[in-house]
This record gives C-alpha cells, sequence and structure tokens, in this order.
C-alpha cells in the first residue's frame, strides 16, 4: 500500500512535470529532440515506472514508531526554517539553533547540544569568515 | 611503459609538501569520518568541500585531499561496527556481521589489525586496478561521439536498474526524478528555459552539488535519527581487545578470503551506481557460500571480517576507473567528487587525461601514499590507543 501510495504520488509529480514542459516556449532554431520533448521522454519513463510500483508494490516496509517519524518531521522542518533563516538573521544564530537542535535529537544531552551548537557556530564562522575569507549570510548584528 | 611514466609524474605531484600534507589530514579526517556512525563518505567529503574552496585549492590538491578522506573512510568505518555492532557508514554494515561476535569472544584486536590488513590488501589492488584499466578505457572513450555516450549512459542506467534495488521501477523512477531535476532552468543548447516559472533563482538551474549533498548528507541523518534508540538496545559495557596481533595461521587462512573479496569488490566498484556497499555486500555472501563449511559464519569467523573491508576498499577504487575515465560516478561518493571537478572547470571524462594529467595521475599517485600511510595509521596505530581502550569503555 505504501509504495501504491508514492506511485500515485509520483504520478501526479510526472503530470506536473508534463504540464511544465508543455509550457515552455521553444525558440525558432530548435532541433526536433530540443527544450520541449526531452522532458516528455523524461515523463515517459516517470510515469510507466509510477504505474509499475501502483500495480507491483513491495512489501509493506517497516515504519519507524510515530515518535519516530515526528522527530524526522522536525527535524526536515528545523533544516527548511535554517535555509528560511539564514540570510534573514545571519549565519551564527540559526547555525546554532538548528545545530543544538539536532544535536539534542542525534541523542546529547540538552546542556552539551547547546554546548556543541555554540561552538559549531561560533568556531565555524570564525573560521570561514576571518581567518579564510569565505562570505558567511551576516544578519542584523554583522554575525 | 607510458603509464608508469606517467605515475612517476604524478608521484611528483602528490609528493610535494602541500600535497603530502593535504593526503595525510585527509587520511586521518576520513578514518574520523569514516569511524563516527552518521557520518559516511559522502557527507565527509561535502563537508571538506567548502574549505577546499576557501583555502584556494588548485584542482589536483583538493582531489588529493577529498579522495584521502574517501579512503580513510572505507577504512574507519570498520572501527565502531567491530567494537559497537554499529556501521560507521554504509559499506562497513556487513563487517558488522562476523566482526561484533568476534568482540564478544574477546577478539577485538584481532579483527582490528585483521581488517585492517584487508583494507590495505582491497585498497592497493584496486589503485593498481586503476593504474591499468583507466587508461585503456580511456583509449576507447575517446573514439566515442555522441552515439556512443548516448549507448553508454542508456547502460550505465541499465546496470543501475540491476544493482541499486530489489524493485527495479524504483531505480528507474529515482533515475527519471533525476534527470527532472537537471532540466529546470535555461537549457544549455538553445537558451530556453524550462521548468523555472519565472522565479530568477531557478534559471540558473539547480546545481549538481547542491542536489547531492542535499540528498546523501540529510537522508543519512533522518535514518540515524531513526536508529538512535535501536544501537542503544545493542550496547553493551565492556569490550575486551584481546591479541591485537594475530597469530600467522590465521593471517594465512584469510588470504584467498582477500583476493575473493578485492576482485568482487572492485568489479562491482566499477559497475556505476553500485560502489563500496555493493562491494563489501557481494563479497560477504560470496565468501559465506564457499567458506562456511562448519557453520562459523556469523558467530566471529576472521574471514567474513576480511572478505567484506577488502570487497569495499576494492570498490571504493574501482568506482573512481568510470569517473575518471568516462565521467560517470560509480558511487554516491564519487558523484561528490565528481560534481567538485565539475565545480572547479575541470571536466571529468577521457580528455580529464590529456588536458589535466597532473590532476589525474597526481591524485592516482596520492592514492598510493594514502594508502601506506593508513596502513600505518590504522594498524600501527591501533597498538597505540587500543591499549587505553578499556578506560573508554564508560563513554562508549
Amino acid at each position: 500500500m505504501n509504495d501504491r501510495v508514492f506511485g500515485v504520488f509520483t504520478l501526479l509529480l510526472s503530470i506536473f512535470y508534463i504540464f511544465s514542459a508543455y509550457i515552455v516556449e521553444e525558440s525558432i532554431i530548435s532541433d526536433h529532440i530540443g527544450p520541449k520533448i526531452y522532458p516528455y521522454i523524461v515523463s515517459f519513463f516517470l510515469i510507466t515506472s509510477s504505474l509499475f510500483l501502483i500495480i507491483k508494490p513491495d512489501i509493506k516496509p517497516i515504519w519507524p514508531r510515530f515518535g519516530k517519524i515526528i522527530e524526522i518531521l522536525m527535524t526536515a522542518l528545523i533544516l527548511v526554517m535554517y535555509a528560511v533563516f539564514l540570510p534573514i538573521i545571519g549565519f551564527v544564530f540559526s547555525t546554532f539553533f538548528a545545530s543544538s537542535f539536532i544535536s539534542w535529537r542525534l541523542g546529547a544531552k540538552l546542556t552539551s547540544a547547546f554546548t556543541a551548537g555554540l561552538i559549531i557556530s561560533v568556531t565555524i564562522f570564525i573560521l570561514f569568515r576571518k581567518v579564510l575569507g569565505l562570505s558567511l549570510a551576516t544578519g542584523p548584528l554583522g554575525f | 611503459m607510458e603509464t608508469f611514466d606517467l605515475l612517476i609524474d604524478g608521484f611528483k605531484v602528490a609528493l610535494t609538501l602541500e600535497n603530502f600534507t593535504l593526503a595525510l589530514i585527509g587520511c586521518i579526517l576520513g578514518t574520523t569520518f569514516g569511524a563516527l556512525p552518521g557520518l559516511g563518505p559522502a557527507n565527509g567529503v561535502a563537508i571538506l568541500i567548502p574549505l577546499s574552496f576557501s583555502l584556494g585549492l588548485s584542482a589536483a590538491a583538493s582531489m588529493i585531499l577529498l579522495a584521502s578522506v574517501y579512503y580513510g573512510a572505507m577504512y574507519g568505518g570498520r572501527i565502531s561496527s567491530i567494537l559497537l555492532n554499529i556501521p560507521g557508514d554504509e559499506p562497513a554494515m556487513m563487517t558488522c556481521l562476523d566482526g561484533y561476535p568476534m568482540t564478544k569472544n574477546g577478539r577485538a584486536g584481532e579483527a582490528l589489525t585483521l581488517t585492517g590488513l584487508a583494507s590495505f590488501f582491497g585498497a592497493m589492488f584496486a589503485t593498481v586496478g586503476l593504474v591499468l584499466l583507466a587508461p585503456q578505457l580511456v583509449k576507447v572513450a575517446l573514439l566515442f561521439g555522441p552515439v556512443e555516450y548516448f549507448a553508454l549512459f542508456v547502460m550505465a542506467f541499465a546496470t543501475l536498474g540491476g544493482v541499486a534495488s530489489k524493485n527495479q521501477s524504483k531505480t528507474v523512477l529515482a533515475s527519471c526524478l533525476g534527470l527532472g531535476i537537471a532540466t529546470i532552468g535555461v537549457d544549455h543548447q538553445t537558451g530556453v528555459p524550462r521548468m523555472s516559472y519565472e522565479i530568477i533563482e531557478l534559471y540558473d538551474g539547480i546545481d549538481f552539488l547542491v542536489v547531492i549533498v542535499g540528498l546523501f548528507a540529510v537522508s543519512e541523518v533522518f535514518v540515524f535519527i531513526e536508529n538512535t534508540n535501536l544501537d542503544k538496545l545493542n550496547k553493551e559495557k565492556s569490550i575486551i581487545i584481546g591479541n591485537i596481533i594475530p597469530k600467522l595461521k590465521t593471517v594465512l587462512k584469510i588470504v584467498p578470503s582477500l583476493f575473493r573479496g578485492t576482485f568482487l569488490g572492485f568489479l562491482s566498484g566499477v559497475l556505476p551506481g553500485a560502489g563500496a556497499s555493493l562491494g563489501s555486500f557481494v563479497a560477504y555472501t560470496f565468501e559465506k557460500k564457499i567458506s562456511n563449511k562448519d557453520d562459523t559464519f556469523g558467530k566471529g569467523d576472521e574471514r567474513g571480517v576480511a572478505a567484506p573491508e577488502a570487497g569495499n576498499n576494492a570498490a571504493a577504487g574501482g568506482a573512481l576507473v568510470p569517473m575518471l575515465a568516462l565521467g560517470v560516478p560509480g558511487s554516491g561518493t564519487t558523484a561528490v567528487l565528481l560534481a567538485m571537478l565539475m565545480t572547479l572547470d575541470v571536466t571529468p571524462g577521457p580528455l580529464l587525461f590529456k588536458q589535466n594529467p597532473d590532476v589525474v595521475w597526481g591524485l592516482i599517485a596520492a592514492l598510493f601514499i594514502g594508502n601506506i600511510v593508513l596502513l600505518i595509521l590504522n594498524n600501527i596505530g591501533n597498538l597505540l590507543w587500543l591499549t587505553k581502550m578499556p578506560h573508554l569503555e564508560q563513554d562508549l
């Protein structure tokens, strides 16, 4: 059943993909197999494999406990938020929150997780920004 | 003999102070990355990419650093497999099966030494294989036109379907998703924007490096979170290291396993998409099939740790063959290395051997040197730190 749901999802995705390819405006000088046809070819295989998955799914996989699923979703959310907040609040703060949270979830105690977050964010910032001169996102406070 | 001359030139590149230091650092970091559960070779390489950019390393130097990490991680993965029954990275999974029982039997020291030797054997032979095979492959590949390249990639995708999963439709699906992601952005041939929905950021496409690092690193974190509690159950308090230097008889016993493991590992490494995990898997299952006469496998058989370790290290070297010669990555980590080369404006593939011989042969020579460093690090290192191990028990 899990595979079937996934198959339906990828089927919908490939329909969206075909639509996206359909609205591509080709230039006049295109070959026969131009920027529009290639996505069509890819989506043909995408649709075929999705259908295969719906018709012949694997046996049911072992799902992690509900708590674990929530944890994984939370981690994914933290990573997305990290990407969103990085340019706004700067590298040090966002890295501190993200890495503290992830080290906590990977099994560290709360205090050591925060310490790890602090060390990771500050050291990387100093090392990359000040020593190696790489550009990292800065927030309103300049770090 | 042309190959030999080129290899000598490679050693000249690899033995400059800068490159040798980088190889040394790479080996040490790689072993550490490999030994830490949740940090595999792909992540280890990915973590160091920004560093090699900011240090302004040349293509040859950064490849030496990153490939040393790759080789080092293959050595390091076995340590936590044997001592804690937690694979340090995915290819070391099979080493748990006989490695941890050996620890339980009080033979952890022997297991570590034997796998260290097996890793060296596998990696060394694979690097020799790389020297012999890659230039020949290049000669053929130089004759390739668009038609042959198309056929080659069709073959790469087909072998991917054969080895990557039990359910081929999932492999096809994953490949198509990848091809789909690659079509985002302005088409190189015609300059037509595709799938970008007028979003300026998408015109550039989605960088290969970003996709590959994101998919590998993030999924490894998720897998680790999923398994953290299981690992706690597996922990046992006391680890008896036992003898560190194995008896000569034991070493001789594993020699045939080393050859078998290395050969199978190298072959599966050369195949696109399979990589080191398949190498150790094939080596272990084959070894079990022919050597398990008195049902000792899974209970701490030396051959059961030697074969998969030789296999995964040989596969790591094998995976570099198609990556360097054809520009087709043989595994996840080589895909990251490939992305790195492309970001450095070096095009992998047959022309690489002509245009950047310093990169190719410097890299290969560095792998030889790295292997010897890793052997010393992992075996003589064993003697030094293992004697101190009992004090660390509580922390483990």
